[in-house]
């Protein structure tokens, strides 16, 4: 377990190093620069030229990237001229309200996603089994911003129920449960409608080919009721896999959800990016891949020494 | 528990993908060929009947500049449904090939070729593709490129998975001991074998790809003005749902709701067919 | 296992509906004013977003105020008054008693210091003030500060000192030799002032979480009269449509209402009423002279033409649904220097055509060609993220293909865009622009004032009547002199039209019914009502005649 362990540790130093590379790469080879947002639109080329300088842009490329990469070791992740704050600071202000945001959206689609797979293949074929997949087909076809508009629509203006966007309350700073929870109803029912059609499908599909497996088979063949226990042991075989599929869906739970956290006035690391990338804001973009990056690995190498306790099959590899 | 009986030839097309492929073929049709048979413009302006409710003279109503909304949405089908294709297509040409390369060879340049892989997943997806689309020149081509090069990372893998199962069966092996060369077996032995695999994705490909559109349009950096695209056109008349022109805003979104659905409905009746052939 | 769900599901949903009735519950008094992006900093000297620059005019006291007239109010200024002697070219600026947050006095010296900084070249600023004429600054006393210029310019007080000058304190930001490169690189990286700033102005931050909301209170070492209201609150919401959701729910009491939502703005709910005033950007369409394809936009007849092509009052009345005002010549109607003596191009599709027709641009199919060269032109926008730029560029391109003239439309994403213009990588540019308080062009149409030079004159407009009207009225003496320099100027330009020019803009903003005391000025830096400090809810019809 120890050497599965080490050896995924391992393998991750090569990926943040590429990750640091791809998003420095990325960064600079696009169009446009920071400079133009930062001096404004009534700026001379001296300005201009005199910003590019102070920004240390007009050094070779390579210079740059192992500047960054030692300010990096140091712990310093830059400081964001756009928005007069060090990057650091913006991604802890928004990381935990991102975390709380996907982590609700993920605990309410894995809450509602299995039971209903397993319920759609235990009634295969019949009504319950053809409505319901209707229901996902739907869902999942969805633009999310479309569904969130209709949400905010019906259930914060005509009905009333819920507000339309904002963290909480701003009647205090201190964190207000109740009014939490308000705000985070309708960004979360938006984006888990989408992967509670996602996951349901794979774990109606997974049950499916587990009850197919000839052990199943023979069990219900020698007379074991096709009850809690025989499911127990098929719901279990087929999850397994499905803690792959919730690994892929880690990347999300770090980077937010531009479009929903815009609709819904949710200040998470999603609108922090998107912001970041209209701005050219090189600093904060860079800090936020790289963190982001490190997070995923992070959370993937997790998943992975999961999957190998519930899996031993996998650990020999 | 309900019996499957696996013994049928073929799988049988419920109800769900005969309609869905239905759709797509009036999709495809209404997109391709009415603009041209119906002299429906979707460029003139007629200012004096800006956003007027459905008629006779239009049968979707107008929009903001007096334009025909039915053109507009049959334009812009052609528009999305193109995007969606081309950029499932390259998505699943690069991921097929990486992949397919990736699983055969195996040994150090799988590993390396995965680690790629890994990089490119440690960032969201989203990220990229904002960036990408933020940065490049909104061109339809680019924008083809930077959906489909942001969405062949899974394909690859599951390409790669299946090739590396592929690989263990013995034609293969009877293959290289009649001493076909490397490429010629990866193309016509190994992927083809993967055909029902790269046939389903590629359909769930075009569902998404078409609701990246939409998304990548809804925040400016998709499919630019004056171009329609059931995208911009939808997220447009975002604000019309307040002002009540529902006309501007229902067609889009049904429009894109249905046909993504159908691709989707398509997509899961052949991995269903797939895994009723597949020996367990 | 079913009831189970449904007793889980029917519990949450208590839970939250009740939750929901308390998430909102907020003090009725206090006035919810709403941004689409919430400031990134608030030192005036480097910040750049709009929301910013509104909360710095709310906790800074600038050294001149502008009333909604764009003229010096001296009532809300720092500057009790300014003499201008020596023919214009000697400034003396006589300021009141007033005191930081931190209770240190405001003098001569922080404004001394402020100008001093302002012109820092290191300094990573959004600002372009113009003190190149200034030959001395000095502080003659505490509370006088004096400026000498080398030549008279009326364009200084209201768009260099009034405009652009908001003092910081000395104290706090001037630990370094002024115009140094260590001064820069402290004020560009100094997050601590920029989260919390001292402060001088009537209101003071009490609580912000960034891009979420902020509350501002009274600031009591104020040196003025307190704010009527004790405190108010902004909240940020990116999406336009959520925002008016958000008014529509009560969740929101103030906010910019855009042209595309104007049109059905009577359908709100709730107790509103809605304000409209002009502000002062100004939209237009400039042409790059030193492009060779489009040699012909060097011809008058040409420009002309395409002014007479457009039908500028559907921009303004329908796309923009009445919050725009057309523009005829460089400067707005609403500006006090507008003058209403010049030719109206009013929309006239046969006149544009006759125009080219003369000119010898003949029709070869649907467009127009002379001696084999087509009358053919890109128009680029930033209009990418932008529905309503949008619709204006392809009502042009429409509007010009109408009268021969082929258009092609680029449109881009607004960074992309300033780069293109900087570069002069463009044939004609839907571009807006912000003109001072007084009408200054020598940067955007002067010759010499290339982007080259320093200056924005990014189409490389060159006509030597037009530099010397701007001269003149840069450099004028006395105002009546300026004012005969500023006619000669529009009429000159309504008739070459350095520029095609299209609209100035117009605000539209819903408020309580009851709100009075709303400052509509066209400088208005974030699109909303200013001068929170007077904002007052009238009394109740019933209180009143109960008083009489």
């Amino acid at each position: 377990m120890t050497q599965f362990v080490v050896r995924r540790l391992l393998a991750a130093i090569p990926t943040l190093a590429g990750v640091a590379l791809l998003a420095f790469v990325l960064i600079h080879i696009a169009p446009g620069g920071p400079v133009a947002a930062l001096v404004g639109d009534r700026a001379t080329p001296v300005q201009i030229a005199q910003v590019t300088h102070s920004l240390g842009l007009d050094k070779p490329l390579y210079v740059q990237f192992f500047a960054w990469l030692s300010a990096l070791a140091h712990g310093d992740l830059g400081f964001s001229y756009v928005r007069q704050a060090p990057v650091g600071r913006l991604i802890a202000e928004r990381l935990p309200q991102t975390l709380l945001l996907m982590g609700v959206a993920l605990l309410v689609s894995v809450a509602i996603a299995i039971p209903l797979g397993v319920l759609q293949a235990s009634r295969r074929r019949t009504r319950f089994d053809r409505i319901a997949s209707l229901a996902v087909f739907v869902a999942w076809s969805m633009p999310t911003f479309w569904f969130g508009t209709l949400l905010i629509a019906l259930f914060a203006v005509t009905l009333g129920w819920f507000p339309v966007g904002g963290l909480q309350t701003i009647d205090t700073t201190a964190f207000d449960w109740p009014s939490r929870i308000a705000h985070l109803v309708l960004p979360a029912t938006t984006l888990a409608i989408v992967q509670i059609a996602g996951w349901s499908r794979y774990v109606r599909g997974s049950m499916i080919e587990q009850l197919r497996e000839d052990w199943a088979r023979t069990a219900v063949a020698k007379g074991l009721a096709p009850g809690p226990v025989l499911f127990k042991h098929v719901l279990r075989n087929a999850l397994i896999p499905f803690i792959t599929l919730l690994g892929n869906s880690i990347p999300g739970l770090f980077g937010g959800a531009v479009i929903t956290e815009s609709i819904f006035a949710y200040p998470g690391m999603g609108q922090l990016f998107w912001q970041a990338a209209l701005n050219r804001d090189y600093a904060t973009l860079l800090g936020m891949t790289v963190i982001t990056g490190v997070l995923v690995i992070a959370g993937n190498l997790l998943a992975d020494i999961l999957y190998g306790v519930v899996d031993p099959r996998v650990r020999y590899d | 528990m309900t019996d499957d009986a696996p013994k049928r030839h073929g799988p049988r097309l419920t109800a769900y993908a005969r309609a869905g492929i239905g759709w797509i073929a009036v999709a495809i049709v209404a997109c391709v060929l009415v603009p041209l048979a119906a002299h429906l413009s979707a460029t003139n302006t007629d200012v004096a009947n800006a956003y007027a409710a459905p008629s006779f003279a239009h049968w979707f109503g107008t929009d903001g500049l007096g334009r025909d909304e039915l053109a507009r949405l049959l334009v812009g089908g052609r528009i999305t449904l193109s995007v969606g294709a081309i950029a499932a297509a390259v998505a699943m040409v690069i991921g097929t090939v990486y992949g397919a390369l990736s699983g055969y060879y195996g040994g150090w340049p799988d590993a390396v070729m995965m680690r790629v892989v890994d990089v490119f997943l440690s960032v969201p997806t989203l990220f990229l593709l904002l960036f990408l689309a933020a940065m490049f020149h909104g061109s339809l081509v680019a924008l083809m490129l930077v959906i489909g090069g942001t969405a062949w990372l899974g394909p690859a893998r599951l390409v790669r998975g299946e090739v590396l199962s592929i690989k263990e069966r013995l034609y293969v092996e009877a293959a290289r001991s009649l001493g076909a060369d490397d490429a010629r077996i990866i193309f016509l032995h190994v992927v083809p074998n993967a055909a029902g695999t790269i046939i389903t994705t590629t359909t769930f490909m075009v569902a998404s790809a078409m609701l990246s559109e939409t998304a990548l349009s809804f925040l400016g950096i998709g499919v630019r003005a004056p171009t329609p695209s059931w995208g911009n056109l939808l997220s447009s008349a975002q604000s019309d749902l307040f002002a009540g022109a529902w006309w501007l805003i229902a067609p889009p979104g049904l429009a894109i709701l249905a046909t993504v659905c159908a691709f989707n409905f398509v997509g899961d009746w052949l991995r269903e067919g797939r895994d009723i052939e597949t020996p367990a | 296992m079913k009831r189970a769900i449904a007793a889980l599901l029917a519990c949450a949903m208590l839970t939250a509906c009740g939750g929901a009735r308390r998430a909102e519950t907020r003090d009725p008094n206090l006035i919810v004013t709403a941004w689409i992006a919430g400031p990134d900093g608030l030192n005036p000297v480097t910040s750049i977003s709009s929301a910013s620059t509104m909360v710095e005019r709310l906790i800074f006291s600038p050294l001149v105020d502008l009333g909604p007239d764009m003229l010096p109010r001296w009532s809300t200024s720092l500057a009790r008054k300014v003499d201008i002697t020596d023919n214009g070219r000697r400034y003396v600026i006589h300021l009141r008693h007033a005191k930081w947050s931190d209770g240190i006095p405001l003098d001569a010296s922080d404004v001394v210091f402020t100008i001093r900084l302002m012109m820092n070249p290191d300094l990573i600023a959004g600002s372009a003030s113009d003190f190149t004429l200034m030959t001395s600054l000095r502080a003659l006393d505490a509370e006088t500060v004096e400026i000498r210029l080398s030549k008279p310019s009326p364009p200084f007080l209201p768009n260099s000192l009034a405009h652009d000058t908001i003092p910081l304190p000395r104290h706090v930001l001037g630990k370094y030799a002024p115009g140094s490169k260590a001064e820069a690189d402290f004020v560009n990286t100094d997050a601590a002032f920029s989260q919390n700033p001292v402060i001088s102005g009537p209101f003071r931050i009490e609580r912000s979480v960034s891009d979420a909301y902020m509350i501002v209170g009274r600031n009591p070492a104020y040196w003025g009269p307190p704010s009527i209201m004790p405190r108010f609150a902004f909240r940020v919401y990116p999406q336009q449509d959520s925002l008016y959701a958000a008014v529509d729910a009560g969740e929101v009491d103030v906010t910019d209402i855009p042209p595309n939502l104007w049109r059905v703005h009577d359908r709100l709910r709730g107790n509103h009423r809605f304000v409209n005033w002009p502000w002062n950007v100004t939209f237009y369409l400039l042409p790059n002279f030193h492009d060779p394809h489009i040699a012909f936009i060097k011809e008058r007849a040409v420009r002309q033409a395409m002014e007479y092509a457009l039908n500028r009052t559907f921009i303004t009345t329908g796309i923009m649904s009445g919050q725009a005002d057309i523009l005829d010549g460089p400067i707005p109607s609403f500006s006090p220097y507008h003058d209403p003596k010049i030719r109206r191009y009013t929309y006239d599709p046969a006149k544009a055509r006759a125009l080219l027709e003369d000119a010898g641009w003949k029709l070869q199919g649907s467009f127009r060609a002379k001696n084999g060269v087509p009358l053919r032109i890109t128009l680029t926008t930033g209009g990418a993220t932008d529905a309503i730029a949008s619709n204006i560029a392809e009502l042009i391109q429409e509007n010009f293909r109408a009268v021969g003239i082929d258009c092609i439309l680029e449109n881009e994403e607004l960074q992309t865009f300033f780069q293109d213009v900087h570069d002069s990588h463009f044939q004609l540019a839907l571009r807006g622009r912000i003109p001072g308080p007084y009408p200054d062009d020598y940067q955007s149409f002067a010759s010499d004032q290339t982007h080259a030079n320093g200056g924005n004159n990014y189409g490389f407009y060159s006509n030597p009547q037009i530099d010397a009207a701007i001269a003149t009225a840069r450099t004028a003496p006395n105002a009546a002199d300026a004012r005969r320099a500023l006619d000669r100027y529009q009429e000159l330009a309504n008739e070459d039209l350095p520029a095609i020019f299209l609209y100035s803009n117009r605000l539209g903003a819903v408020v309580p019914a009851d709100l009075q005391g709303l400052d509509l000025t066209p400088l208005a830096p974030a699109a909303l009502p200013m001068g929170l400090q007077f904002w007052h809810r009238a009394k109740k019809a019933g209180a009143r005649s109960a008083a009489q």
